[in-house]
């Protein structure tokens, strides 16, 4: 099994140290930071994305498998241009105003790392006006809005329509998640994308960012 | 009579409710309650003491936690109730929307009754909507109650050890440690956890068979495996109380007849809507 193989088996397994070591090894044998990237980390944490969707797995095995994919990242992050990492584009993501929920939230920005996003993540309780700075300041393709609370989601609303009159109207694009929120809520507050989970909302940024 | 016709609906669904024993003597009853079980201890105390009570279903505690599974749940009550009952009848929804799991709900020969809240804290506090936000310290307030106490799934929280030995058999040290740091450390966020009270709080527990004390002891006790400060509040029964009198109120209430849903607006009003407009 090559060593590619193998990095994306630790990977899945959330053997961090392991997941390094083969991306050290991999270096080691000539192949390039991109070619790990593309063909070593990613794809396993393609896998874990899906099996976290079909309820195959849950948050313990994916928290870990992101982990491992963090470890074998700061390998490459020095080794890796610029261009490279925002390449696929910018998310800027947070937790709505007065809302401390942010395990869901930082599995979202941990996928969204995954599939080649660069990610500013604000934290929680994040008012409005922070993302819409936030995005100015990374000049960020995606704000990624997360709420768990009905009486904190009804915020979002603020945040497209500062968004729609900041300098990044038209071009920035918000998308929105959490338990009580639904396409329904998205389209009533004008927002560009739903996802209802975080594997959904990676690709939903990925789609976005390529449009 | 009622018993055989309900049996496949408890088979499918036996984790999610507890029946009430009192509903199968009042199955005739033209006005009946489906709760979330975080008010049991709540409606049976009021309950007790009304000539004529409705007949009770409680319904699992959390399941707000998956919303549409919630939704799916009570969608289904709604609807077994439906084909149980010839006439018109009103079921009275001990619920706020929960996630949203209250919305989208519909009927075909029912009328729902809706409390205007987003989830179970006015209903406890004994206030509106619009009153709650000063009471949460902006969300920072991890509430307790008689029922949050009793049937609250605090797996993680309540269980450190064995939940620790599991990652660790599982997944080893480092990652397990990892993971009972990463899951519990929303807990920092939060600045106190706070027992609502209501004065009949020994009524509750001598209905419940627990000594003296007991919610209060347990909320210490969570507020310590939290690190939290515990603290504890006033709360009323007036709520609670005016669902189970019929819930007439039109500014606490939703009257969510058939060809009508609940919705929460762009704008965060709780309303009822036609569902021929509905966007949903």
């Amino acid at each position: 099994m090559s060593v590619l193989n193998d990095m994306s088996e630790m990977l899945q397994k959330g053997k961090s140290a392991e997941t390094a070591e083969l991306v050290q090894k991999a270096l080691d044998e000539g192949m390039s930071p991109q070619h790990i990237l593309d063909n070593g980390l990613m794809p396993g944490m393609d896998v874990i994305g899906e099996r976290f969707k079909n309820n195959d797995i849950f948050i313990p095995e994916v928290l870990i498998a992101a982990r491992a994919m963090a470890a074998g990242t700061d390998v490459l992050r020095p080794l890796l241009s610029a261009s490279d990492s925002a390449d696929k584009g910018t998310v800027v993501i947070g937790t709505i105003k007065d809302d401390l929920h942010d395990i869901g939230k930082n599995l979202v920005a941990m996928m969204m790392e995954s599939k080649g996003l660069k990610v500013v993540n604000l934290g929680n309780n994040v008012p409005p006006e922070k993302y819409i700075e936030a995005a100015i300041e990374h000049d960020a393709d995606i704000i990624a809005c997360s709420a768990l609370l009905t009486t904190t989601m009804v915020q979002m609303k603020e945040v497209v329509s500062l968004l729609a009159e900041s300098s990044l109207a038209g071009k920035t694009k918000v998308i929105v998640g959490g338990a009580p929120v639904n396409q329904a809520y998205c389209d009533s507050i004008g927002a560009d994308g739903f996802a209802s989970d975080a594997t959904l909302a990676a690709e939903k940024a990925l789609e976005l960012c390529a449009a | 009579m009622a018993l055989p016709l309900t049996l496949p609906w408890l088979l499918k669904r036996p984790l999610n409710f507890v029946l009430h024993k009192r509903a199968y003597m009042n199955c005739h009853s033209n006005t009946i309650v489906i709760s979330c079980e975080v008010f049991r201890h709540e409606i049976e105390l009021i309950t007790s003491q009304m000539e004529n009570p409705p007949a009770t279903y409680f319904m699992e505690m959390g399941l707000h936690e998956r919303p549409d599974r919630l939704r799916e749940t009570v969608q289904d009550f709604v609807l077994e109730q439906e084909a149980l009952r010839p006439n018109e009848f009103t079921i009275l929804m001990a619920y706020g929307l929960c996630g949203q799991g209250l919305t989208e709900i519909t009927c075909t020969r029912a009328t729902l009754v809706l409390p205007k809240v987003h989830d179970c804290i006015p209903l406890l506090l004994g206030i509106k909507q619009d009153e709650a936000g000063g009471h949460s310290l902006n969300g920072q307030t991890y509430w307790q109650s008689p029922g949050w106490v009793s049937y609250a799934h605090s797996e993680l929280l309540r269980n450190k050890e064995a939940k620790y030995k599991e990652y660790l058999d599982k997944y080893g040290e480092d990652n397990a440690q990892y993971l009972m740091e990463e899951q519990l450390s929303w807990l920092q966020n939060y600045q106190t956890v706070r027992l609502i009270r209501w004065p009949q709080m020994t009524q509750m527990e001598t209905r419940a068979e627990k000594p003296s004390g007991f919610f209060e002891d347990e909320a210490r006790c969570f507020a310590r495996e939290a690190e939290l400060p515990y603290t504890d509040c006033v709360g009323a029964d007036s709520y609670l109380r005016a669902l189970l009198e019929g819930g007439k109120d039109p500014e606490l209430f939703l009257h969510i007849k058939p060809g009508y849903t609940a919705q929460l607006n762009a704008d965060g009003a709780i309303i009822t809507v036609e569902l021929t407009t509905y966007d949903g």
